[in-house]
């Protein structure tokens, strides 16, 4: 494979790309990545956590799943996903962010990460990261697309609808591959992931021509 | 409590108007009704599923929830559910009609990109364990209402669904603005 960028993400910030019809984004990690794509030639058209959800039939997607775009267009299919018996990527959240966690805090709810009540609040959060990584596309805050959140396993009982963040990520890094199906800008934050075991690590994000 | 409005709506239209804080907005029907809020002084800010899924830590928005803006801020409280017990309502699946939803939105200039994910009342999807997603056609066999709290001044949009797959066949709709 040809290699086209590789790049080591800092935990805690955000990376971003443009991307070519074909080419394959390989993001890897031991925690949660928040990750979000456009239309490179039309930045309004984004990626859809809704119809993602409906077209795919499901709440969680993982290879030969596509990511779909509010106008039914596939941007991305999922060709390998390594955590695919480990775990489940998530469709729920949204992204965290400084005032979601300064609001955790102040509503007494940080113990619900499982490092009890007294942790380090961050001041930015996968919503900040994401808006540093669509920079260069100046994507407005109020529209950053609530993203695929790889590696965020959460306990969801769908017949209740409760919703329990957890601390299942993998052990060691891994990988997910998504090829772009159009010309795509693409984001990724390395996030804090207060649930996670160690909290949040840096990411690698390498585009490579199969 | 004083009644502030109260207006039938019937299948395919919609509603628009200004709830204040502290006003309840009753929403009574028997068929998928999609529902969006705008914060008055600001539209960039808007209800959003995922904020709201994750502020309750439940994917079915009920009795005791409260509805979230994008940038993270309460912005309705549910106070009753009539649903509660025959179905539930969705926050998965974006709009059942959307096109009906930004005709009654003209005025605050949004584009169809741009149209937030509303919430879907009386949608009750059938979500296996599995995470499939199924439409399951059935609503409640007589109409019943949902009471949300304003907690902020609001701009809400009502949309009555036309029947589909996953609706009981589109009914009749009623707003009610009440004063405690």
């Amino acid at each position: 494979m040809k290699i086209i960028s590789d790049e080591l993400v800092p935990a805690n910030s955000g990376w971003g790309a443009p991307m070519q019809k074909g080419q394959v984004l390989r993001l890897t990690a031991k925690t949660i990545i928040d990750f979000a794509c456009i239309n490179l030639h039309n930045n309004d058209e984004r990626f859809d956590q809704a119809r993602t959800k409906v077209y795919n039939m499901k709440l969680w997607i993982t290879t030969g799943d596509v990511l779909y775009s509010k106008l039914n267009n596939p941007m991305m299919t999922i060709t390998e996903d390594q955590f695919a018996g480990m775990g489940y990527h998530d469709l729920q959240y949204g992204t965290c962010s400084g005032p979601r966690y300064a609001r955790a805090k102040e509503e007494g709810r940080l113990n619900q990460y499982n490092h009890g009540d007294d942790i380090a609040v961050p001041t930015r959060g996968c919503w900040e990261n994401l808006i540093d990584g669509f920079s260069q596309w100046k994507v407005p805050p109020e529209f950053i697309p609530s993203p695929l959140n790889i590696f965020q396993h959460v306990d969801i009982d769908t017949a209740s609808g409760e919703i329990k963040h957890t601390p299942n990520r993998p052990k060691d890094p891994i990988y997910v591959d998504f090829r772009a199906e159009m010309d795509l800008a693409v984001a990724a934050s390395a996030c804090p992931d207060l649930a996670a075991p160690d909290f949040g690590q840096p990411i690698q994000a390498l585009i490579y021509e199969p | 409590m004083n009644v502030i409005c109260e207006e039938t709506i019937s299948p395919q239209k919609g509603w628009v108007g200004n709830v204040d804080k502290g006003q309840i907005l009753r929403i009574t029907g028997r068929s998928v009704i999609d529902f969006n809020a705008f914060k008055r002084d600001d539209i960039r800010e808007y209800f959003d599923t995922a904020r709201t899924r994750i502020y309750n830590l439940n994917m079915y928005p009920t009795k005791g929830h409260r509805l979230f803006s994008k940038q993270n801020n309460p912005m309705m409280r549910v106070l009753e559910d009539g649903f509660a017990g025959i179905g539930l309502h969705d926050l998965q699946s974006g709009h059942g009609c959307a096109e009906g939803m930004l005709s009654i939105l003209s005025s605050l200039n949004i584009n169809y990109l741009d149209l937030p994910d509303p919430m879907g009342l009386f949608r009750n999807l059938d979500i296996s364990q599995d995470g499939r997603i199924r439409p399951k056609p059935k609503g409640p066999p007589e109409p019943v209402a949902i009471d949300l709290e304003a907690e902020i001044n609001l701009i809400c949009a009502i949309m009555n669904c036309p029947a589909s797959e996953t609706s009981a066949s589109g009914a009749d709709a009623t707003i009610t603005i009440l004063q405690p």
